[in-house]
């Protein structure tokens, strides 16, 4: 039924001024990785303590806590990684986090080369 | 795909009213120096911040530099100088208000942020007696080293200092909170600044704040005429969060803007065909005046703005002979002779002289303490360079003083755009003030990148900190509004129309039609006819799509309502377009059916605003502003004695 949600929020009574009614399931959020063409963001499970701080500073919200304590985010939202490094900074674990560009922003570089006018 | 369960909590209808006497809305570096100002005097002052204060905005991660710190102890110009050349440089469509009030404050703002534990000097003398350092303040300078405005600076350190500076004071902040509306209140056919609403991008708590005084601080409009569905978070120079949610919000709510009709053929970003900014060869901004060279490695001369090749690297720092001080920076572009500071050989000119592409940038032949304050300090402090430049490159086996770094375009854009792909950029439009840098509405200030021609992060830093000051004075006097419960009830079924939906469009188509077209109907030549054509299609966008637009959780949530603001703008800026009836250089702006280039009668900022749905347009004057030193001193008197003591030295008795 189309209007099933709608329908609910509306009986549920919050579109109003309770701000003391507790949360119910009016309206249930849903989430899945929303798939992009880049791998922004690593973790390295190993090294990683779970402690969630690159999450608490990614200003785009790029990642979301995991459900099992102790383990890294999950990076829900990649393609909107605005790779800032952020989230390497805060890092207490160096190693724990690898962000890096998609491979078509890889600036080349060569020796140097010290070439004469002709 | 496997469905995750929402980490937060679902707050989906609850709301909280919160009360403060000043609000600001935006946590970037205006609006934090905004709220700080206020809170110094003693104010109560609540922050809100689409993303987490700490790290948030264009400068979250870091900067680099900070232009026009003409009061620091090395200073050889002073705020007026270099103020009204910027005025002029730009044609006078140009803030002179707020450049005038950067290049007097600036410097101030930055000995703050030192006090809250960022770092402004070479404290470690790392750099100890480099041509660009003074070694008796260990402030470091870029640019022009004669005159010694412009600083180098930690800016990695700035927003964690700013942040905790904001707890110290007891500034209410609140994280992942959107603002998404103005609330005003009418008495007597007066508006006036109410507060805001806000909403938890995480959980979908709606937060009603009611304040006496608000400024806005948020980012510039973005995603306009640049985006791309894949990798949003790179089409665009500053966060994907920052998209102009202020001028938005602004426009809805009646406050007047100007100079909306001014874009610039994209010069950042790192989702098509462009390179991140400073991660290529470049020898701008962050990695001026790198050494450049051409595919066979012939080094690529420097020249002043005569023409004349400078042969040591420590002649690109100074102006040339006969010439005070020269200008560089955010907004120069390709300045006058008078401001014209030393360049490297003009592309054309060096393509007939037979320079081989691709060039390079070899930073092996510059002196090691201007090569170590380029790929070093500076690339390791700008905002998105640390990581993913220094590091990564670092990790990659590159060596500053044994590879060189490809270019990939003709100047410092790294890229080749085309002519419809455009940004907001270089001095911008936004909202227009008075010198309080109060809107048209009571109550309502803006700061920083929210201004019309705004700059770079001096300039968001002292505009921020003048607006919270004029804030809190106001504050002061003002009281509590009552706000209308049918505004906020109309703000909120608008808020979670999206999340009632069972199934429709996801944000990102809508946001790539809107930009598909503003680059058909309002791209590099404009015209009548193609641009209400362009407003035409956005209005069936705003009746067809929007209402099918349909989000799973706040995440999401919060992203479709950035497209909404997207589309508000866009159709500030076509209506903006519309208004202005000949063509302008200064403004980058052609119109097909008025080719007329900048005749008298049209030197002036054309303004707009939005009254019962009808556009209304009005006309300032270009240098409405008046002296703007004299114009300033006037209206700063307890400032300026209290900044000559408390930042000078000053002994506390006024000056004889």
């Amino acid at each position: 039924m189309m209007a099933e949600k709608r329908e609910k929020y509306e009986k549920s009574g919050k579109n109003d001024r309770s701000g003391e009614t507790a949360s119910s399931d009016a309206v249930v959020f849903s989430v899945c990785p929303v798939p992009c063409s880049a791998r922004p963001i690593v973790y390295d499970d190993s090294v990683c303590i779970g402690c969630g701080r690159c999450a608490e500073v990614c200003q785009v919200d790029v990642l979301v806590p995991s459900a099992g304590k102790g383990r890294h985010p999950l990076v829900m939202f990649p393609g909107e990684c605005y790779y800032c490094g952020s989230c390497v900074m805060e890092c207490p674990v160096p190693g724990a986090i690898r962000l890096v560009h998609p491979l078509m922003n890889q600036a080349k570089f060569v020796p140097v080369r010290s070439g004469k006018k002709t | 795909m496997s469905q995750y369960q929402w980490p937060y909590e679902n707050e989906v209808g609850r709301e909280e009213e919160v009360t403060a006497d000043v609000l600001v809305l935006g946590g970037g570096i205006a609006g934090c120096y905004a709220a700080i100002a206020a809170a110094r005097r003693g104010l109560s002052v609540a922050l809100v911040e689409k993303g987490a204060t700490i790290r948030s905005g264009a400068a979250g991660s870091g900067i680099d530099h900070w232009e026009s710190a003409c009061t620091n102890p090395c200073s050889k110009v002073t705020p007026k100088e270099i103020a009204e050349a910027y005025v002029d440089e730009q044609d006078h469509y140009s803030n002179g208000i707020a450049h005038y009030i950067e290049c007097r404050e600036g410097y101030d703002r930055l000995l703050d942020m030192e006090s809250f534990g960022g770092k402004i000097r070479d404290t470690e003398d790392e750099f100890a007696g480099a041509e660009f350092r003074d070694d008796e303040t260990k402030l470091m300078f870029a640019y022009d080293y004669a005159n010694r405005f412009t600083l180098r600076v930690w800016g990695t350190t700035f927003k964690p200092a700013l942040f905790h500076e904001l707890k110290r004071l007891g500034v209410k902040i609140f994280d992942r909170t959107e603002a998404t509306a103005l609330l005003l209140s009418e008495e007597e056919g007066k508006k006036r600044g109410a507060g805001a609403v806000g909403m938890n991008v995480r959980t979908g708590k709606i937060t009603v704040f009611r304040s006496r005084s608000t400024i806005l601080t948020m980012s510039r409009p973005a995603r306009i005429w640049l985006f791309h569905p894949d990798l949003p978070g790179l089409c665009e120079f500053r966060p994907p969060q920052s998209i102009g949610s202020g001028h938005a919000m602004g426009w809805r709510a009646g406050i007047e803007f100007t100079m909306m009709e001014k874009s610039v053929k994209g010069e950042f970003s790192a989702s098509g065909r462009s390179f991140p900014p400073y991660a290529a060869g470049n020898n701008h901004n962050t990695w001026y005046a790198a050494t450049m060279v051409d595919a066979r490695g012939v080094e690529i001369p420097y020249v002043d703005r005569d023409g004349r090749e400078l042969s040591a690297v420590s002649e690109r720092y100074y102006p040339a002979k006969g010439q005070k001080f020269f200008l560089k920076g955010g907004v120069i572009d390709n300045p006058k002779y008078e401001y014209r500071g030393p360049e490297t050989l003009d592309f054309e000119e060096l393509m007939k002289r037979g320079y081989q592409l691709p060039f390079y940038a070899d930073l092996s032949r510059m002196p090691e303490m201007e090569r170590r304050v380029i790929w070093g300090m500076m690339v390791g402090e700008e905002g998105k360079t640390r990581i993913p430049v220094l590091q990564n490159y670092t990790e990659r086996g590159f060596d500053p003083k044994l590879h060189m770094l490809q270019s990939y375009g003709s100047g410092w854009q790294s890229a080749s755009f085309l002519p419809q792909e455009r940004q907001l950029f270089g001095a911008p439009g936004g909202v227009m003030h008075d010198w309080d840098l109060r809107t048209n509405i009571e109550g309502i200030y803006a700061a920083g990148d929210q201004l019309f021609a705004s700059d770079c992060c001096g300039f968001a830093a002292a505009t921020g900190y003048y607006a919270g000051r004029k804030a809190a004075e106001y504050a002061k006097k003002a009281p509590l509004r009552d706000i209308c419960r049918d505004d906020v009830k109309r703000e909120k079924e608008r808020l979670y129309a999206p999340l009632l939906r069972e199934e429709g469009m996801d944000w990102r188509e809508l946001n790539m039609a809107i930009s598909k077209a503003m680059q058909n109907y309002c791209g590099e030549v404009k015209c009548r006819d193609l641009l209400l054509e362009g407003l035409s299609l956005l209005k069936s966008y705003r009746e067809e799509a929007v209402p099918q637009i349909c989000c799973r959780n706040p995440h999401e949530l919060m992203r479709a309502h950035e497209v909404f603001d997207i589309l508000d703008v866009s159709e500030m800026i076509l209506h903006a377009c519309l208004l202005r009836e000949s063509s302008s250089e200064p403004l980058c702006f052609v119109r097909s059916d008025f080719p007329q280039t900048d005749p008298q009668e049209d030197r002036r900022f054309i303004t707009l605003r939005q009254e019962g749905g009808e556009v209304v347009a009005g006309s300032v004057p270009l240098d409405y502003f008046g002296d703007l030193e004299e114009e300033y001193e006037k209206r700063n008197r307890d400032y300026i004695e209290e900044a000559r003591v408390k930042y000078y030295g000053g002994d506390g008795k006024e000056n004889e």
